[in-house]
């Protein structure tokens, strides 16, 4: 590290601190304070009940769907991205990047507008006895829009930076495509995939817009845990509201500390590579 | 098809993991868009027309887009300033304050807009400080507007921090010792080359501020005409079983989105030019 | 096990890398291709690798036609430019991969795997290294991992991709010459790519000079140097002074009253020499002037101004070095001529 040429003014600092203080720190430490007071016990005790239990479970499955089905996706679409030029590459990522600028109701909308009471296949699903909008499946569905790039946006900047030798070498020495993919692609980008995955979980666990248009807010069944902390709220349970974002705010905390340690060790196996000892 | 459409390369499983790439990308993403950009036409362009024409789509849509241009423009200097601190800056908790400029996007928005709620809400720690004066924080357009500036900044910080880390710090050595003062060398040397991360940085916690919901809806009020915010009167027509509605509005949101996004990106493209 | 080309070729996209290459390496031959960067040396290493396909022309290892065979079927040893060692895996677990990867008939145990990778490690002189991950290795390091990693396959040819490319001069010198004493030990084929000429005439059988997707000249180090085909081959591969000149009659003329004529072969029209700088001769008394003298070093260098040439010529250690500002006389007779084009 060379000597910075300027140090930043204490007023920059305290600037940008109290910035981050109002925005950031106090609305955390609000949350945390409204769980509190209403003492540790009461706010666990939220959790007896059966409707925030079946939030809580069926927020586990939305993401034990969506988290596998996504990375999975993810990792296809990084070799291929990453790994070969064809045609269409570029908007192949386009279209995979989509979902980051579409507002989360539309996400939602969208699969209301297909499989909804009016929607295309709204006559097919009937005929087969399935429901998809106000029930899990739309859920699952609208979370896995939602988070569809996280894996991809992880895996391909890395996995370029890396180059597509250690492959080539693995295929030199006699290795087929799985071993390949298991003992040399895989293991290259395991701390980003970790950290997609992460990511990609946390959204899952907290999307809130894109759910409750496809939720129907049918209490104890299409509830996740965010849509149950709004129902909660408007109903004027806040303290059960408080204790349950209490629970997504730690879940967010996890994620990031979590993220601050993978971004570590990704930024050491890039460094290694790139620079020769 | 594998000969012209893609270059030979030794490495295997392009076919497959192609295949499976564009299921994916079709099923999750394409089919539905493609629902999305279809429905509202079964209005026919005058019905479309006059659905967008109502006053309260309207005042949804300014609400929308005003609030979140203010709310990206406010994160540009706010978010230059906290980046340019994280990176230059020496002292305690710095690294802690890296790590908090992260929260709004893993927290989720719906525990973003009830905890934004408590504070600046009449009787919150914050709120309470404005509302002798009678100044409205929450349920308000200031609310809105706080609430897109918190879900806006991680945006603009981390686009700008990577290219403040990296403009060398001899080239302003290298100013000053041509005689330039402090300020010149922030304007004359630093913000041409962080200008285009911060544009970035500026569209991107725009789009993000006009698709906001969850944590706008709690702070805001909701006040058809006053505080609804384009994507809430999206649900209220769900609600009323409008699909064509929802999806008319959805479109033009898309569409005035994209459009601003683009012109970004215009701009970028010929200060790029422009800087050679 | 011997390498031929037979009449490859190769595009990527619209423009062609390679034109027609013949080339063919015996049995424990050393073969360096040598051409500047964008000669299609590394694409012609990667198309008997098998990692790039031709679109023309045949590929034989063995005297068996390679096409249709995958790389990792090919038994080719190669050692990548940047070494491409797998980075989550320590110095002996790459060297074992490629025995480890070998489908369960044709597997070797536990213990033989490890005998195995003892003794490349000592082969190529880092048993204490075992246990490092590659970031822990020096530059030259990894390249003797990354060649002991080729080797333990067995293969049949050794594919070396710029092997010193970036190292250091002082690690490339003692590694060119250990490379050597391996290939002359383990009696491998083997194919080098470099863009170093010191390199390749000093390590290889023999040397095939590319440029632009061509073989242009393929030899020994000794033939190339007695003998270049062209003169592109006489510059690459030695330090040359070129002077223009016009030919008639058989008699070469520089135009400069300074510069000797020249007897010359060529048909009557535009030409230049070429000479190698220690082939030039300078006698006192003439035109020519001498502009400057270096004299540190194995040889004195003179720089001569012969008219509006300035000529640069490298006198015998022992010559005496003419004064600056003396007038001289330069002597041309080792030139060759080639025809302008």
């Amino acid at each position: 590290m060379t000597a910075r040429p300027h140090p930043v003014p204490v007023l920059a600092v305290l600037a940008a601190l109290a910035a981050l203080t109002f925005l950031v720190l106090l609305p955390l430490a609000a949350l945390f304070a409204e769980v509190l007071d209403q003492g540790i016990g009461r706010a666990l005790a939220a959790f007896n009940d059966p409707e925030s239990r079946a939030a809580i479970r069926l927020t586990a499955l939305v993401a034990a769907i969506s988290v596998p089905v996504n990375t999975i996706g993810g990792l296809a679409a990084a070799w291929c991205i990453a790994r070969f030029h064809f045609a269409g590459r570029g908007m192949l990522l386009t279209f995979i990047e989509l979902p980051l600028s579409v507002s989360p109701v539309i996400s939602g909308l969208v699969w209301v507008l297909l499989f909804g009471a009016q929607g295309w296949f709204a006559p097919v699903l009937e005929r087969l006895g399935v429901q998809v909008i106000f029930a899990t499946p739309g859920l699952v569905l609208a979370t896995l829009f939602v988070t569809f790039p996280f894996v991809v946006r992880q895996l391909v900047p890395l996995m370029v930076a890396q180059g597509r030798e250690e492959e080539e070498a693995a295929l030199t020495l006699g290795a087929g495509g799985w071993r390949m993919f298991w003992h040399v692609t895989l293991p290259n980008v395991r701390w980003a995939l970790l950290q997609g995955v992460l990511l990609l979980n946390a959204r899952a666990m907290g999307e809130f817009g894109a759910v409750s248009v496809v939720s129907g807010r049918i209490r104890g069944q299409t509830l996740t845990m965010p849509l149950q902390i709004e129902a909660l709220y408007n109903d004027f349970q806040a303290p059960a509201a408080f204790a349950m974002a209490g629970l997504l705010a730690l879940l967010a905390l996890v994620t990031l500390g979590a993220r601050a340690m993978l971004e570590w060790q990704t930024r050491r196996a890039v460094d290694a590579q790139v620079t020769p000892a | 098809m594998k000969g012209s459409f893609v270059r030979p390369n030794p490495l295997p499983g392009f076919g497959p993991a192609f295949g499976l790439t564009l299921t994916w990308v079709s099923l999750i993403v394409l089919i539905p868009l493609a629902a999305l950009v279809v429905r509202p036409w079964s209005l026919g362009i005058a019905g479309v027309l006059a659905s967008l024409g109502s006053p309260r789509v309207l005042a949804a849509l300014e609400l929308s887009f005003g609030a979140s241009l203010g709310a990206a423009a406010i994160n540009v200097p706010l978010g230059l300033l906290v980046a340019w601190v994280l990176v230059r800056g020496r002292f305690p908790g710095r690294q802690l304050a890296d790590a908090l400029v992260d929260l709004p996007f893993a927290l989720p928005t719906a525990v973003a807009g009830i905890a934004l709620t408590t504070l600046y809400a009449p009787n919150g720690w914050i709120g309470r400080l404005f509302a002798p004066f009678g100044v409205e924080l929450a349920y308000a357009v200031p609310g809105i507007m706080v609430a897109l500036v918190f879900a806006g900044l991680p945006y603009v910080v981390r686009t700008v921090q990577p290219v403040l880390m990296d403009l060398p710090a001899d080239v302003e050595e290298a100013a000053a010792t041509l005689g330039a003062r402090p300020p010149q060398i922030l304007v004359r040397v630093v913000l041409p080359a962080i200008l285009p991360a911060l544009l970035t940085g500026f569209a991107m916690a725009f789009a993000r501020a006009v698709g906001e919901y969850g944590s706008v809806i709690f702070i805001a009020g909701n006040m058809p005409g006053l505080t609804e915010i384009a994507p809430l009167l999206i649900v209220i027509r769900l609600e009323q079983f409008d699909y064509s509605g929802a999806a008319v509005l959805a479109l033009a949101m898309l569409a005035l989105s994209f459009t601003m996004l683009a012109a970004v990106n215009l701009v970028q493209q010929l200060l790029a030019r422009r800087g050679g | 096990m011997s390498l031929a080309l037979e009449a490859v070729s190769k595009r990527f996209g619209a423009t062609p890398a390679l034109y027609d290459i013949d080339l063919a390496a015996g049995e424990g031959e050393f073969l360096a291709l040598l051409g500047p960067s964008g000669s299609g040396k590394t694409t012609l290493l990667r198309l008997i690798a098998g990692l790039e396909s031709a679109e023309a022309g045949r590929v034989l290892i063995g005297g068996a036609d390679m096409a249709g065979v995958p790389a990792r079927a090919r038994g080719v040893g190669f050692v990548f430019q940047h070494y491409a060692l797998f980075r989550h895996m320590t110095v002996a677990e790459n060297i074992a991969f490629g025995l480890r990867v070998r489908p369960r008939a044709r597997r070797p145990g536990r213990a033989d795997i490890r005998a195995r990778v003892a003794e490349l490690l000592s082969l190529v002189q880092m048993p204490e290294l075992a246990g490092r991950y590659p970031d822990q290795l020096s530059g030259g390091q990894r390249q003797r991992v990354a060649l002991a990693r080729a080797l333990a396959i067995e293969p049949r040819i050794l594919l070396l991709d710029e092997p010193f490319g970036a190292l250091d001069p002082e690690v490339r010198r003692g590694l060119r010459r250990w490379l050597r004493e391996l290939h002359d030990r383990t009696g491998l084929t083997t194919v080098m790519v470099t863009h170093d000429r010191a390199e390749a005439l000093e390590v290889a059988d023999r040397v095939a000079i590319l440029r632009a997707g061509r073989v242009e000249q393929v030899g020994t180090p000794a033939g190339l140097w007695a003998a270049p085909a062209n003169a592109f081959v006489y510059r690459f591969i030695g330090d040359s002074v070129e002077l223009p000149c016009t030919v008639q009659g058989g008699i070469a003329r520089f135009g400069s009253a300074s510069l000797p004529e020249a007897p010359c072969a060529l048909p009557d029209g535009g030409a230049f020499a070429l000479l190698r700088p220690h082939e030039i001769g300078i006698a006192a008394g003439g035109e020519a002037r001498v502009r400057a003298v270096a004299a540190a070093g194995p040889a004195v260098r003179v720089e001569v101004q012969a008219g509006e040439f300035v000529v640069e010529a490298l006198l015998p250690p022992g010559a005496v070095p003419p004064s600056v500002g003396s007038a001289c006389r330069l002597d041309l007779g080792a030139a060759r001529f080639f025809p302008l084009r």
